[in-house]
C-alpha cells in the first residue's frame, strides 16, 4: 500500500453558485476531474448562496468521482451548511469546522 | 403592466417588483427580498432559507414556464408583518402539473415533487399555489 | 460497508430510482451505489415502467408526487405487470406520512415508505431489507421449483400406476366365466371389487368328461398384491383343472403347498366343486371359505361339507372333497364373504339367512334374473354405507335339456 495522496483542492471562487453560476463553475471543474481523483478537498469559504442547481454541479462532481470518492467540505456559511443538511447532501459529503479536521477526514 | 395585458392585476401596491423572467432576474429578486428583511430584522437563518425558496420557485418559472412561448415577466410582492413573511411570486406562463405544488393524495398539502420542491417545502412554513386565469400564484409563508 | 466482491455481480442489487428532481434522484443513486446497489434513474413515471419493461430490477426507489404517471399508479402498474416475476422491492418515498394515503400506497403494493428528505441510515435499512428479502424469495423460489418438479415426477409415476392397474383389471376382468351356458350348466354372477382390483377370482373350466370345474378363491387383503395372488391360484387351479375329487384334492393340497412355501403372512379362501350335471353330483371342498348354498327342486340347504383350512395356514392340511346331490334344476352359489359380511344401514351384516332367502325366492325367475335379484337386494341394504370387502358371487344351474318345445 502506498501511502494515499493528498487530496485535491478546490476553492469555489464564486460567491453565488446559482443556477446563473452553475455552467461556468461546471466549465471550471471538468479539467479537475478527468483524472478522477478519488478525494477532494472543498472550499466553500468564498460562496455565500448555493441554490439546488450548483448543489447539481457539486453531486456531480462526485458523482464524476466513482465509487469510494470522498468529499470533505470546509468554510461552509451557517445557510449553505442548512442547505447541505435539509437536502441530507451532508452524508454524501463531510461538513467540517477546519482545514485539518477535512484533511483527517480524507487521510 | 405591460407583461400580462389579458391577466386581471390588481393595482401594483409598494414593494411589489416586476422582472423578466431569466436567471439574471433571479439574482435581482433575491436581492430585493435580501433589502426588504434586512429592513424588517429578519434574522439571516430565515432570510437565507426563504432567498433559498424564492430562488428555487423563480428558477422553476425560468426553466419551465415560458419554455415555447416568449419570455414573460416574474412579479414579487413582499409583505412582512410581526416577523412573518409572505412572499407572492405570480407569473404568466404554463402552470406547473398538479402534482408540483398542490397536492391532492396528501390532504394535508405535503407537495414534495420536481427539482426544488423539496427545497422550498423544508425552508417555508406553508406553501399554497393556484394558477387561475392564466395567471400563477404561489404562496410562501415564513416566521412570525 | 464494505462493497460486494466484483465476482459475484448477481449479489448487486439492481436499483431503479424514479425522481422528477434530477438533484435528488442522482443523490439517491450516489448513496444507494454506496451501499453495494447498481443504480439507473427515470426522471418520471413513464420512463420508470418503460425501463421496469425493458430490465431486471430488485428494487425500486420512487417519488410520490410526481407530474403524469406518479408513484402510486407507477406502483400500480408495475405489480400488475410483473405478478409472476420474481422479487421486486418497492420503496416509496413521502413526506411525513399520512395514514390514509399510505394505507392506498400499500393496497398498490409498496413494501416500505422512507421520509423525504432521505436519511442515509434509513436508505440503508431500506437496501438491506430489500436484499434479505431477495434472498428469502430466491430460496423459496428454489423449493417452489424442487416441489414442482417432485410433484411432476410424482403425477408422471401415478399415471403408470393407473395405467398399470387399468390394465390388470381388465386381465382380472377377462378371468371371469362368460355368464351364460357352459355345456348343460348355466351360470351367472356378481362381481364387484372395492378397489379397482380385487383379491376375488372366481373360474369355470369346463372339463372333457362334460363337467365343469367351479372355484372362487378370495385371497386375504385388497389391492395390488392380493390381485396377484389370486391371479396366481386361479391360473394354477385352471393349469391343474382336476377332473376327479381325487385330483381336486391333490389339486387343494398343491396349492396350499406352494402357499405355504411362499413364507409369508398371505393365504386364501377357496371353494372348490367338480360338478357332473350327468351324474347329478358334484364334489366340494370348502377351504376355509363361507359355505354353498344349493337350492334343489325340493329344498334349499346350506353345504356345511368338505369344510378343511385355508389354503397358506398349515403345510400338511387335508382337503377331503364331500359330495352333494345336484340334480336338474338345481342353483348352486358360491360366495365370498364380502357378501355375507356386507353391513346394512343398521350396523347389521347381509348374513347368510337372508342370502339363502334370497336364493330361494329367486328359484321363481331365471338364474341371470335370480342374481341380478340378489345384488338389488344386497345394495338396498347396504344403502348408502357401500361396501367395504369385494363382492363376487357365481350362481350355477344343472339346466333341464331345453325342448325344442
Amino acid at each position: 500500500m502506498t501511502a494515499p495522496a493528498s487530496p485535491l483542492t478546490i476553492t469555489v471562487e464564486q460567491p453565488r453558485l446559482d443556477a446563473m453560476a452553475a455552467a461556468p463553475f461546471r466549465a471550471t471543474l471538468d479539467p479537475l476531474l478527468v483524472d478522477q481523483p478519488d478525494r477532494i478537498l472543498l472550499d466553500l469559504t468564498p460562496v455565500g448562496f448555493i441554490d439546488s442547481t450548483g448543489l447539481g454541479v457539486l453531486v456531480s462532481m462526485l458523482k464524476r468521482m466513482g465509487p469510494g470518492g470522498r468529499v470533505a467540505v470546509v468554510g461552509a456559511a451557517p445557510g449553505v451548511r442548512r442547505l447541505f443538511e435539509l437536502t441530507r447532501l451532508d452524508s454524501l459529503f463531510r461538513l467540517c469546522d477546519s482545514e485539518d479536521e477535512a484533511r483527517a477526514i480524507l487521510a | 403592466m405591460p407583461s400580462s395585458p389579458d391577466a386581471r392585476h390588481e393595482p401594483t401596491p409598494p414593494g411589489e417588483l416586476v422582472v423578466p423572467a431569466d436567471l439574471a432576474s433571479v439574482r435581482a429578486l433575491a436581492e430585493h427580498l435580501r433589502q426588504a428583511c434586512s429592513r424588517a430584522g429578519i434574522d439571516d437563518m430565515a432570510l437565507f432559507e426563504l432567498e433559498l425558496a424564492l430562488v428555487e420557485a423563480a428558477n422553476n418559472i425560468v426553466e419551465h414556464g415560458y419554455v415555447g412561448q416568449d419570455a414573460g415577466s416574474i412579479t414579487l410582492a413582499i409583505a412582512i408583518e410581526s416577523g412573518r413573511v409572505h412572499l407572492t411570486l405570480t407569473d404568466t406562463g404554463s402552470p406547473v402539473p398538479p402534482a408540483f405544488f398542490a397536492n391532492t393524495a396528501l390532504p394535508e398539502g405535503h407537495a414534495t415533487s420536481g427539482r426544488g420542491a423539496a427545497i422550498i417545502h423544508g425552508c417555508t412554513d406553508e406553501v399554497a399555489y393556484e394558477s387561475r386565469d392564466g395567471v400563477n400564484r404561489l404562496v410562501l409563508t415564513k416566521g412570525g | 460497508m464494505a462493497p460486494p466482491s466484483p465476482n459475484r455481480p448477481s449479489s448487486r442489487l439492481k436499483v431503479l430510482v424514479v425522481d422528477d428532481d434530477e438533484l435528488m434522484a442522482e443523490v439517491l443513486a450516489i448513496q444507494l451505489e454506496g451501499f453495494g446497489c447498481s443504480v439507473e434513474t427515470a426522471c418520471d413515471g413513464g420512463h420508470g415502467l418503460a425501463r421496469l419493461a425493458e430490465a431486471h430490477f430488485d428494487m425500486v426507489v420512487t417519488d410520490w408526487q410526481m407530474p403524469g404517471i406518479d408513484g402510486m399508479e407507477l406502483v400500480r402498474r408495475a405489480r400488475a405487470a410483473r405478478r409472476r416475476e420474481g422479487y421486486l422491492h418497492i420503496l416509496m418515498m413521502t413526506a411525513r406520512g399520512d395514514a390514509q394515503a399510505m394505507r392506498s400506497a400499500v393496497e398498490a403494493g409498496v413494501d416500505d415508505f422512507i421520509e423525504k428528505p432521505v436519511e442515509a441510515i434509513k436508505l440503508e435499512f431500506a437496501v438491506e431489507t430489500a436484499r434479505r428479502n431477495r434472498l428469502l424469495h430466491r430460496k423459496l423460489e428454489r423449493r417452489n421449483n424442487m416441489l414442482a418438479s417432485a410433484h411432476q415426477r410424482t403425477r408422471e409415476a401415478l399415471q403408470h400406476v393407473r395405467a398399470d392397474l387399468e390394465a390388470a383389471h381388465s386381465l382380472q376382468r377377462r378371468l371371469l366365466p362368460e355368464p351364460g351356458t357352459m355345456g348343460t350348466l348355466d351360470l351367472a354372477l356378481i362381481y364387484r371389487p372395492t378397489a379397482e382390483l380385487g383379491g376375488d377370482t372366481i373360474g369355470a373350466a369346463p372339463l372333457r368328461e362334460g363337467g365343469v370345474l367351479l372355484f372362487l378363491i378370495d385371497v386375504k387383503g385388497h389391492g395390488v398384491p392380493a390381485a396377484l395372488d389370486s391371479f396366481h391360484l386361479h391360473h394354477r387351479l385352471n393349469q391343474l383343472r382336476p377332473k376327479t375329487p381325487e385330483e381336486l384334492s391333490e389339486a387343494l393340497g398343491l396349492l396350499n403347498a406352494e402357499v405355504c412355501e411362499r413364507g409369508d403372512e398371505d393365504y386364501a379362501t377357496i371353494a372348490a366343486c367338480l360338478l357332473l350335471p350327468e351324474w347329478e353330483e358334484g364334489w366340494l371342498i370348502c377351504a376355509g371359505h363361507p359355505p354353498p348354498v344349493l337350492a334343489r327342486p325340493d329344498r334349499t340347504e346350506v353345504l356345511t361339507g368338505g369344510r378343511a383350512m385355508p389354503v397358506g395356514w398349515f403345510p400338511d392340511t387335508p382337503y377331503e372333497p364331500v359330495r352333494f346331490d345336484f340334480p336338474v334344476g338345481s342353483r348352486l352359489v358360491l360366495y365370498s364373504d364380502g357378501v355375507t359380511e356386507s353391513t346394512g344401514t343398521a350396523g347389521e351384516e347381509f348374513g347368510l339367512e337372508r342370502l339363502c332367502t334370497g336364493v330361494e325366492a329367486g328359484r321363481a325367475l331365471s338364474l341371470p334374473a335370480s342374481v341380478e335379484a340378489i345384488e338389488a337386494e344386497l345394495a338396498r341394504f347396504c344403502g348408502r354405507a357401500g361396501n367395504d370387502d369385494d363382492l363376487s358371487l357365481i350362481a350355477i344351474e344343472n339346466a333341464p335339456l331345453k325342448g325344442p318345445q
